[in-house]
């Protein structure tokens, strides 16, 4: 692939993510390219007995391969953390507080990564996966939108 | 500092002799010193802990208010309680949690006290413009297990000698504001009463809670300050209602950045100050 090429892949993806598409399919000259985004796991078990429910403001973190800051070697590991709400993004339970993850640390699933606070409830948002944090993508104490992607994921094992 | 007063102390018995739910308060651990209720109550939930179980503490040596800021609570005075909430309701609704704890508590504590309380958006309770009672709802999200405890203390006994000095013009307490003591163990059965049924409406009855909030806070129609987190800074404006999901709707007023014009601005975090 030469860099126009992965340019215009880049300008691709870039268009899938601000226009909150799934999919888009080009063809021109002998190449066909096709763009899809994973809608991720539906962590529809979780809203406890009240069952599945659907909504535009998902209560949990979703975990999908990442369609913009690509790592060059491991495009395809890296997973994106994204802000199941609107709200506050922290990175630490108290501004005097360590933060909770460092660019670099491995983390374990169910591992708390952020807050999110909305409306005076706290949302701890854990870890959907063993890994290691490649990217935090959000300063601490920034307002985040739903769907906002918060830290890139490598869930490689380490060895 | 910590003389008798003539009020109860509390006891598992005694609350549950009062209770009138279902759920909450059925399942109760009574501590006479804890961290943090909110603590507790979320280790517990990670080990299956049911649905309504509550944490009490006479005291807390490091409870915990918004943001790590500390919530001063000290002994045989107060109330300091955390509730596990496992039925969730709709995604919508969650927002509205902490709004109808606020309008829960000030519910309960008219009914005891015979006083006006009113609640500062999203859910400071005052009493008398003062803050009487704080809320703090943390919630677990990941795919596996999700939960939420709802924390809140009240200042129930509390002389204003004993509070921090720099929370005596914010801060104050039932005693306080009427010259009476109360039994905690009866007003901790009527907080989880009316919380209970708040939540109960959360699932079902939801405009019910929309109204009823509406009409104890105290932000509505007043003239505010929002200081807001970055990349937006300070807002002012009247506080005009509430969005579908609870956010405070902001009118800005003439001297803000879109001078003669109104635009309105909805708010779900930041500080809010009662300018008038």
């Amino acid at each position: 692939m030469d860099s126009a090429q992965r340019k215009e892949i880049q300008e691709l993806v870039q268009i899938l993510t601000e226009q909150n598409l799934t999919e888009i399919e080009i063809e021109k000259e002998n190449l066909r390219i096709r763009i899809r985004k994973d809608p991720g796991p539906a962590f529809s078990a979780n809203y406890g007995q009240s069952g599945a429910v659907a909504s535009s403001q998902l209560p949990v973190p979703s975990l999908v391969p990442p369609s913009e800051g690509l790592s060059e070697k491991e495009p395809s590991r890296l997973l994106t953390v994204h802000s199941p709400i609107v709200g506050t993004f922290y990175r630490a339970p108290s501004p005097e507080a360590e933060p909770y993850v460092e660019e670099g640390d491995i983390v374990k699933k169910g591992q708390v990564l952020c807050i999110i606070e909305a409306m005076k409830l706290m949302n701890e948002i854990e870890s959907e996966t063993d890994g290691r944090i490649v990217k935090i993508l959000v300063e601490n104490a920034s307002a985040v939108e739903y769907g906002q992607p918060l830290f890139l994921i490598d869930p490689t094992p380490v060895v | 500092m910590n003389q008798a007063i003539p009020s109860p102390t509390l006891s598992i018995n005694q609350i549950q002799d009062q209770l009138t739910t279902r759920s909450f308060g059925r399942t109760l651990h009574l501590f006479s010193s804890l961290t943090s209720t909110n603590t507790v109550a979320l280790t517990l939930a990670e080990s299956g802990a049911p649905h309504g179980t509550v944490v009490l503490a006479d005291r807390q040596t490091a409870g915990r208010g918004r943001m790590g800021r500390s919530w001063h609570s000290p002994p045989g005075r107060n109330i300091y309680c955390s509730v596990l909430i496992t039925d969730f309701p709709s995604p919508d609704r969650l927002p509205w949690i902490p709004l109808a704890t606020g309008l829960a508590l000030v519910q309960a504590l008219e009914s005891e006290t015979k006083r006006s309380l009113s609640v500062k958006w999203p859910n400071d309770v005052l009493l008398s413009q003062k803050k009487v009672a704080g809320i703090l709802c943390e919630r677990s999200v990941c795919s596996s297990s999700s939960f939420l405890v709802v924390g809140y203390g009240v200042n129930v006994n509390i002389a204003p000698s004993e509070l921090p000095v720099e929370l005596q013009q914010t801060a104050t307490s039932l005693f306080h504001e009427t010259g009476q003591y109360f039994d905690r163990n009866v007003l901790i059965a009527r907080t989880l009463a009316t919380l209970e049924r708040q939540f109960d409406r959360l699932l079902g009855d939801f405009e019910t809670i929309r109204q009823e909030y509406l009409q104890r806070c105290s932000t509505i129609g007043q003239h505010v300050q929002v200081q807001l987190m970055p990349p937006h800074s300070a807002v002012e404006g009247v506080a005009a209602g509430l969005s579908q999901d609870g956010a405070l709707q902001l009118i800005l007023g003439p001297n803000a950045s879109t001078a003669g014009k109104a635009t309105t601005f909805e708010i779900r975090a930041g500080e809010v100050v009662h300018i008038r």
